[in-house]
């Protein structure tokens, strides 16, 4: 798995940051000339992860941080997105679909960047946060250059 | 592209067009503002065009879910119009189009509507 770009940012928990953090990722790939189904599709897994960051990460601290990190390799994308906030009490609950502690909010979160990557990945723990990596493989990354 | 709405009665219908990237950001004022036109008696059915729209995720379709469930107390009828493919995976998915109807643009609708009874002028 060869690396070819990489960013990494952090940012508060703002809903202003869901829209900055898929422009980012969308940016970083366009190199690989992704199709548009695989933009649209990395758009709503990557929105998903860090709107559940904003929602329920920090429900006292709206400046608590997030971490974006997007490494576009030769098999595709990964992304790591990251918070320090108060973690997922039940995890395995969290991860059915349909579930939501929020009235108004449908429970598609991890069901939609599931469906939407090739990989999904959640580590959680009360107090400590919640790591979430997701993978897409992309069409056509082989032809790019190596750095 | 710029991210609005704009609401539109046309008898006992509310048309809401989007624009944009509907996302965490502008559900909250999208919510309240479609509440506070649904509270109206006179409104039966909501129309939601999605021609202009090229961005969606969970927090929009709860927005839109959640709006179905007050019309749906008074048996109102909710239509999802013009929506692109990528918008339309989505609401598939989700399920919205299991309990809201889908048509291809607003005239067609406003026109059943009338036909049926179900709308006025």
């Amino acid at each position: 798995m060869d690396l070819i770009n990489k960013v990494k940012i952090e940012f508060p928990a703002r809903p202003q940051n869901v829209a900055l953090a898929r422009s980012l990722v969308v940016a970083l790939v366009a190199e690989a000339d992704p199709t548009l189904s695989e933009l649209d599709e990395l758009k709503v897994a990557v929105s998903e992860a860090v709107t559940n960051a904003v929602i329920h990460a920090y429900p006292e601290n709206p400046q608590g941080l997030i971490e974006l990190t997007a490494c576009l390799e030769n098999s595709g994308v990964t992304i790591l997105i990251r918070d320090w906030g108060q973690g997922i009490a039940d995890l395995p609950k969290a991860l059915e679909a349909d579930y939501s502690t929020q009235k108004e909010r449908m429970g598609l979160g991890f069901s939609l960047m599931q469906a939407f990557s090739t990989e999904m990945e959640v580590k959680s723990e009360p107090g400590q946060g919640t790591w979430v990596k997701l993978h897409r493989d992309l069409a056509k990354p082989e032809n790019l250059p190596e750095i | 592209m710029q991210n609005y709405y704009h609401l539109e009665q046309f008898g006992d219908s509310l048309i809401v067009r989007l624009h944009g990237e509907l996302d965490l950001q502008w559900t909250d004022q999208l919510r309240e503002s479609l509440e506070d036109e649904l509270q109206k008696p006179a409104i039966k059915n909501l129309l939601i065009n999605l021609s202009e729209l090229s961005y969606l995720d969970s927090s929009g379709l709860g927005v839109l879910l959640g709006r179905y469930k007050s019309l749906a107390e008074r048996k109102g009828r909710v239509f999802l119009i013009g929506a692109k493919p990528h918008i339309r995976r989505l609401l598939e998915l989700s399920g919205l189009f299991r309990i809201m109807e889908e048509a291809a643009d607003e005239k067609s609708v406003l026109a059943a509507l009338k036909e049926a009874g179900n709308g006025s002028d």
